[in-house]
């Protein structure tokens, strides 16, 4: 009876000792600040830069950056994900769109912004708009983007194209397409199709085709479920399929998630792919590849035009940083991005990628404008970008999109199937009275 | 009056151990089921707001084509990856590890059950590097002087059976080495006397007194590959569009890539309904033939 005492209470202690072992993380003045971010060219040199400048400053402040090398689709399923559950989180690189939803489920702590000055002075009203909900800020974004059309001019002029290319309706890129096609390029045409390339896809292939054509996503406070803009951005999908301009290896290359790492090789130095619709951070990958001096020649980039000659069109979207709601050190959270999003350091995260700033005073900074053709090219687009419909629902309408692409680019279904269920998910999702067919 | 004392303590030992599972098991899967009814959602205003819709999910789910797909995709890899795969080669090689010089036995067992305690996401990485456009299969076939073929894209659903016998096999091989074991090897040497072929042998006499040991595994493998989703998810992620993507991989994309909550955890049920379904289908039909 004894030793059965015994035996039980040495088994207590043990599980205690484990329990609160665990548990004693907070001890002394010592805080330890954990940041999220998502994997990308640039992104850890300058949170590095960051995380000196401010434990310097702070010498009780730990920083602590954990980098997700994630595709962006699993990387937004993790934001949501970690925003919810994890209060070990405190700053989390999050996609600009995700804010909204993010906002209405009470993940992200509202920021004040008042007594900066910086917010006022450097950021241009569109952009605060943008994550200003309900009259607070919950999100300060450190980049945005245009999309455009790449091409190679070698690879162009080989196939008989007129240089300079610029094509001012999608009749004119199917026509390349095609010359491209029969000159033997294996891509003539690159673009994400595939779920697994998330946002991606949804923005930087659909969207830039939907936006050039009279009808959009959401308009008027409802989902526009059906419309013959959509139907049409997946006819011209379906009709890069229907050329067999892909063999089935290329095809899923093209549409693999890690993919673009490809591209360097096979777009800037070879000759396999003559058009890539992407946006402006790509842009640092081709002069990594050729050299600043040589990459004009080959590489060019011209705006994307909309479906029937109207004029142009592009996307902007951008990343911000944010606090979680469940962080137990707000302020100092705060303290962190207003530094890492400071002048200089967004100079410094400039120089090391591809993106394109929202600050005003690094955009005109002669470092920002010499070092990225592309960028000063590619930043007027801006005059007729459009944003994703910053609303809660954008999320799961955006994997509808997905779906639908990469049900048409790997023939499975037409350009009017896919329409078509698209047309019944969303209507599901949104609810009744939150959609109008057109 | 010993009894009742004893089995009182028995009780409060076994407290703990029920309070966690209750805690852990029974807690998300009554969350679950609640879930079902509702349309919450992982991120936006319905993740807290939520309200209850009823079955809607469940109409909305019947009458989606995709949903019938994925069924068809867990049908197909479920029948041909584990029912027929792994238990065909599972039982074959526990056939021959019987037969075998013992230590030939035990090499071979041991070798077949790396693949089975290899964590599943390391396995994908294999098959992906085996089988992906410029991986070594394609290398070898190239060496050969033909075609490489977009092994991942063609042949999606094929690469993913095949990852997974790989993978399971071990599992049916340990439970046939012991029901094996158990069969009296006097019965099959009385019925070799009179006459029996080793197929007679083989289909009159071991199947039938294995059967048990056949159900329980059958039912086993099958509750497993009908919830399995890493190994799929990380070598094709369901794709390419469709082809791949079998109900847990639907249902992981309808609830955190499509942030419906409500719509996945219906789903899920569904997927739980169709385990006990099918696990109350096999102890009635091989209960009976055997």
């Amino acid at each position: 009876m004894l030793k059965k005492t015994i035996a039980a209470v040495a088994g207590i202690c043990l599980a205690g000792s484990a329990v609160f072992a665990a548990g004693s993380k907070k001890s002394g003045k010592n805080v330890t600040l954990n940041v999220m971010y998502k994997e990308v060219t640039g992104y850890t040199p300058w949170l590095e830069q960051a995380k000196a400048q401010f434990e310097a400053a702070n010498p009780n402040v730990t920083v602590k950056l954990m980098c997700l090398p994630s595709t962006e689709a699993d990387y937004n399923t993790k934001t949501a994900l970690t925003l919810q559950t994890d209060n070990s989180v405190d700053v989390m690189v999050t996609d600009s769109f995700l804010v909204a939803s993010l906002v209405g489920s009470d993940c992200l702590a509202p920021l004040t912004v008042s007594n900066w000055t910086d917010w006022k002075t450097q950021y241009p009203e569109s952009i605060r708009a943008s994550q200003t909900i309900n009259g607070k800020v919950y999100a300060i974004p450190y980049t945005t983007d245009t999309r455009g059309l790449y091409y190679n001019a070698k690879t162009l002029a080989a196939a008989g194209i007129k240089m300079p290319w610029q094509p001012k309706s999608w009749a004119d890129i199917l026509d390349a397409v095609k010359k491209l096609h029969a000159a033997g390029v294996a891509y003539p045409i690159w673009m994400n199709g595939s779920k697994a390339q998330g946002e991606g896809t949804s923005m930087q292939t659909f969207e830039m085709l939907l936006s050039g054509t009279n009808d959009w996503l959401y308009e008027n406070g409802k989902w526009v479920t059906k419309s013959k803009g959509f139907t049409d951005s997946l006819k011209f999908i379906q009709s890069l399929k229907d050329m067999g301009i892909y063999s089935n290896i290329n095809l899923a290359t093209m549409l693999d998630a890690n993919g673009w790492q490809m591209l360097p090789e096979k777009f800037a130095k070879g000759s396999d792919v003559g058009i890539l619709l992407d946006g402006v951070w790509k842009a640092a990958d081709w002069i990594n590849a050729l050299g600043a001096d040589k990459v004009q020649d080959v590489i060019k980039v011209v705006p994307m035009p909309n479906q029937n000659g109207t004029g142009f069109t592009s996307m902007s979207g951008g990343w911000t940083l944010a606090v979680s709601k469940l962080s137990s050190k707000k302020d100092v959270a705060l303290a962190f991005i207003k530094l890492a999003v400071n002048k200089e350091n967004m100079v410094f995260f400039t120089t090391k990628g591809g993106d394109m700033t929202v600050r005003t005073d690094v955009g005109s900074d002669p470092r920002y404008v010499q070092l990225n053709y592309y960028r000063s090219a590619m930043t007027p687009y801006i005059g007729w970008t459009r944003f994703r419909p910053a609303v809660d629902g954008y999320p799961s309408v955006s994997i509808e999109i997905q779906t639908a692409v990469e049900s048409v680019i790997s023939g499975q279904k037409t350009a009017e199937e896919a329409a078509a269920v698209y047309d019944t998910n969303v209507r599901k999702i949104v609810g009744k009275g939150n959609y109008i067919q057109k | 009056m010993v009894y009742a004392d004893q089995a009182k303590k028995a009780r409060l030992m076994i407290l703990p151990a029920v309070f966690l599972i209750l805690l852990f098991y029974a807690g998300p899967v009554l969350l679950a089921v609640l879930y079902s009814f509702t349309d919450k959602m992982l991120v936006g205003l319905k993740s807290k707001h939520w309200s209850f819709v009823g079955l809607e999910n469940y109409i909305v789910m019947f009458s989606d084509k995709d949903f019938y797909l994925s069924l068809l995709n867990t049908v197909v890899f479920l029948v041909f990856s584990a029912i027929i795969g792994q238990q065909v080669l599972g039982f074959f090689l526990a056939q021959l590890c019987e037969s075998a010089n013992r230590s030939i036995a035990h090499l071979t067992s041991l070798i077949v059950l790396i693949s089975w305690v290899t964590p599943e996401v390391v396995v994908s990485f294999i098959f992906f590097a085996f089988l992906n456009p410029n991986g070594s299969l394609n290398n070898f076939l190239q060496l050969l002087h033909l075609k490489p073929v977009a092994w991942l894209y063609d042949h999606a659903m094929l690469a993913v059976i095949f990852t997974n016998v790989w993978r399971g096999t071990a599992f049916s091989m340990l439970m046939f080495q012991a029901a094996l074991k158990s069969v009296d090897t006097s019965v099959k040497e009385a019925a070799l006397i009179d006459g029996a072929s080793p197929g007679q042998i083989l289909s009159r006499i071991t199947l039938p007194i294995i059967s048990g040991s056949i159900m329980t595994n059958t039912i086993l493998i099958t509750l497993q590959t009908l919830g399995l989703f890493g190994l799929i998810y990380a070598l094709t992620g369901g794709g390419p569009g469709f082809k791949t993507t079998t109900l847990p991989i639907y249902m992981y994309d309808k609830a955190f890539a499509a942030y419906q909550i409500g719509y996945g955890t219906a789903m899920a049920i569904v997927m739980l309904g169709l385990g006990m379904i099918l696990s109350v289908i096999y102890v009635k039909k091989l209960g009976k033939d055997f």
